[in-house]
This record gives C-alpha cells, structure tokens and sequence, in this order.
C-alpha cells in the first residue's frame, strides 16, 4: 500500500496492498481513523486534527497556484471552508483523506483561479520565511512518486505528454491540441484514459466492466 | 438512477475529464452539476477522475515546492474552527451595553427600522449565526457505510420546495440604485412557500465575503405583516459560483412582496441601514 507522505489513511493500491507503515513522517501528524467521518459527525476535536494533518499539504498547493502568500492564504482558508462541508461525502473506501482533500483543495483553487480568468498552473514560488520542510519530502512518499512515474511513462504516446502539459502545465485542451498539433478530440481522448490507467493503477475507482479505455 | 462508465455520455465524460484537470467556465459547470445531482455514481465517477488528476499533480510536484503550514495561517484555520463548534447553546449573555451596541444603528437613517422588538432580533440573530454555522459544519448525520450522507443536498431540498404550487419565486437582480458595482453580476433565485415558513435562495456572482468581517443578510418585506421587514438570517459566500442558502426568517411571512440582501456587520443586525446591493421583486399574479 502506498503512503502519503506526513498524512493520514492511504490510497488504496491494488499494486502493493501491505498494511501501512507506522513512522510517522516529518511533514505532519498522523492521527488515527477517518478524522473527516469524525467531522461530519460533529466531533468538534477532529476539526483541528485535520487542521494539523493536511495544513500543509492544502497550503503548498495554494503556494503552487497561488505564489504570493496573501492570495494563498485565502485560498487556504477557503479550501477548508470546503473540505468542512464535503466531509460527510468522503469515502474511506475509496481515497485517501489526502487525496480527497487534495482533490477538494485543488479543484477551489482551479476555480478560483478560472473566475480570475488567470491560468490554473504552478506558480513559481517566492522568497517564503516559512521553513521548508527536508528536501526529500515530498506531499506523496517516494513510493508513490515512483508508482504514479511507472504509470504515466508507460502510457502509449503522447498521452505522458499530454497528461504534464494539462496537470503540470495548467494548459487547457485547445491549448495543448495547438501546441502539439493533435485535433481536440485526440487531446481530450489521450488525457481521459491517461487518467483512467492513473485511476487503475491506484485502485481510486473499482475497475468496472465494460468500462472506457 | 445510477450509470456506469460505458453508459455515460461522452459530452459529460468530457466535462468530468476537463473539470479535473483544467477546470470549468461557469456554463459547463452549472452543465455537470446538473448531471451529477441526478445521479450519484456519475458524482462517484466524476470524483474519481479528480482524484486521479490529484495523486498525479501531488506525485509530480517538486519536493522544493512542498511548505508546512504557516504558524500564524494555522492560528486562524483553528480559530475559525473553534468558532464553528461552539455549542448550540447561547455562549454569552447580553448585558445592557452588549445589547445597546447593535442599537446604536437606529440612531441612524435608515432604510429599515424596527419600532420594537430589537433584543428578540439581535438575540434571534445571534442564534441564527450559531445554528447557521453549526448546520453547515457539524451538524451532519454520521455517514452511511458507502460514505454518503441519506440527507437529502441543499439542491434537492431547493428543488421538492420549488415544485411545490403553492411555493412562490422571484428573480435576483442588481439594485442599480444602490449603485455598488461589485454587486452588478448578482444573480439566481429566491422561493419561499408560506405554508412552510420555509424558503431557499440560490444566488451566484455575489462577492466572497470574510465571516470576521461581514456577513450578507437576507430581509423579506411583507406588507401584510407590517411596515417593517423580515430578518432572513445571515449567510456567508464561499463562491461566485451558484450556492444555495436556506431561509432562516425570524418571524412569519405571508405575502413577501420583496427580498433583498444587505451587508452587515458579523452575526447580523436588528436594523439595516441598506444598501440593498440585490434585491428580488416578487410578481404579482
């Protein structure tokens, strides 16, 4: 099973289904058990519990799009406001509550970045007096790093080249399809089953019969 | 209703595939959560190509680019949460001078004034906040083994009030008059069924308002009533997209002729002194 670096509960894996390990690393706390089941039942305590275990994950990905720190605080805080109300949804089963508040955050972020009309891509970061966390970590252990790397290299091509330039690049679609010359439809089809070998690989989603390849 | 993968339509797999790795404009989005409010496995579906794009972006970012969390930044998130779960119960008492403070606004002139009843109000408003917060927060049911709640979404509720004839409805607009321009892409609806005492407002492009600093504030103006209007509750935006806001009316309300929203200090007040940035006239007939 694949752990998430300095957080709690871990994406499933049908690539490696071992238990989880029991170090906790350095970014964050580990607490025990579902901490968002805790919140949508109103377990007040668990609030400040997730605050703690994914504070930092939220506010490097506001740092990423975000770049300045007044911008990404509130977009921290918002994302959170967020995560508040999309915690009775979230299930165990079938993510991380790393990812899923990831996803949550990510997607505020994207959005918020959208209403700006500004592009949804990494911002480079500026001089921050926050200490940085070891060079080595990483919001996703090395394992999963090196999980995620197998699958998009393996990907037919373009797709590994599509799926960067639309997550890493914050290129739309039309954007990419210019830029590589691929008519829009192509775009959208490598990306989508990029996604789907990613969804397979990490075991996101059950593998349904029948399902789009 | 359910779907699976090699059942859903293409132009919606498109909009799950963009949403999660480039976003949607407004008209896409209001698109896909239509679909996805009739159909949950499409939610599920939707969901899990957004966490998909989310482990690939968490795995490919930079170790560089990874932060802890700002001391000062974790101060507020846990501030704010310890605000949110406070107990339902009322955490304070109002003394004289608590009380004079909201009064102090009916010093002023006015576009709303009460005649009496003010402490009802400030400590009505005062609840609202509290129930308001806690509601959307804490007050959930314990999830269901599949991880989703059997309370029926805001959405839902909005739409069986709606379908109800005896449910009324009027439009958001911009206030002109009150001239505020960052109010000037308000829109949505508002209905209220009197039966029920029970309404919902569905707004979108209303400016992302600071909990600490402002709260928006909902008045229904009933005629029938008396010359005074209805505090509506106090609510806050998160987006500019479409949100969904229950009523909260702190007095009955027959025959509103008018909603309208004003921006008010934390918690509410007992008297606006307006402006009305968006207002919706009901039509007669």
């Amino acid at each position: 099973m694949i752990a998430i670096r300095g957080l709690p509960g871990f994406i499933r894996s049908e690539v490696d289904p071992s238990p989880p390990p029991t170090a906790r690393p350095a970014m964050t706390q580990a607490p025990t058990g579902s901490l968002l089941q805790q919140v949508a039942a109103g377990q007040s305590h668990a609030v400040a519990e997730v605050i703690d275990a994914y504070g930092g994950l939220v506010w490097s990905l506001a740092r990423k799009y975000f770049g300045r720190s007044a911008e990404a605080e509130d977009a921290v805080q918002d994302a959170f406001i967020a995560v508040w109300k999309a915690a009775d949804r979230y299930n165990p089963e079938v993510a991380a509550e790393s990812t899923y508040i990831a996803m949550i955050a990510r997607r505020r972020m994207i959005d918020q970045l959208r209403k700006e009309g500004r592009r949804p891509a990494a911002q480079p970061l500026d001089a921050s007096p926050e200490p940085k966390v070891e060079s080595n970590d990483r919001l996703v252990d090395e394992e999963q790093v090196a999980t995620i790397l197998k699958v998009i290299n393996d990907l037919d091509p373009p797709q590994p080249d599509l799926i960067k330039h639309s997550l890493m690049d914050g290129m739309t679609h039309p954007e990419i399809a210019e830029k590589t010359g691929l008519p829009l439809g192509t775009v959208k089809t490598h990306i989508r089953r990029g996604l789907i070998k990613v969804r397979q690989a990490l075991g996101i989603r059950p593998e349904r019969k029948g399902a789009l390849s | 209703m359910s779907s699976t993968t090699n059942e859903i339509p293409p132009r919606l797999i498109d909009l799950m595939v963009e949403q999660a790795t480039q976003g949607l404009s407004p008209q896409d989005q209001v698109e896909l959560d239509a679909a996805l409010e009739q159909d949950e496995s499409l939610r599920a579906e939707a969901e899990a190509y957004a966490l998909a794009a989310t482990s690939v972006e968490l795995a490919l970012t930079k170790p560089q680019q990874v932060e802890a969390l700002p001391e000062t930044l974790r101060v507020k998130l846990i501030d704010a949460a310890a605000k949110a779960t406070a107990p339902a119960a009322p955490p304070f008492k109002l003394t004289g001078a608590d009380a004079a403070q909201p009064s102090k606004r009916t010093e002023q002139s006015s576009a709303f004034s009460f005649t009496d009843g003010r402490m009802f109000g400030w400590y009505a408003a005062a609840a609202a906040l509290i129930a308001l917060v806690a509601v959307l927060a804490f007050e959930r049911e314990q999830p269901t083994p599949n991880g989703t709640s059997p309370e029926p979404t805001l959405a839902e509720q909005y739409e069986d009030l709606a379908e109800d004839g005896d449910t009324i409805a009027a439009t958001w607009g911009f206030n002109a008059d009150a001239g505020d321009p960052a109010y000037a892409n308000a829109s949505g609806e508002v209905i209220w069924n009197a039966d029920e005492q029970a309404g919902y407002m569905k707004l979108a492009g209303l400016p992302v308002n600071d909990p600490a600093e402002q709260q928006y504030q909902l008045w229904i103006v009933d005629p029938t009533r008396d010359a005074e209007p209805v505090d509506g509750g106090v609510f806050d935006i998160t987006t500019q997209g479409e949100t969904i806001v229950p009523i909260n009316a702190k007095l009955r309300a027959e025959q509103p002729a008018v909603f309208a929203i004003t921006v008010e200090q934390p918690g509410g007040v007992v008297v606006s002194e307006g402006p009305l940035h968006v207002v919706a006239p009901v039509q007669k007939g």
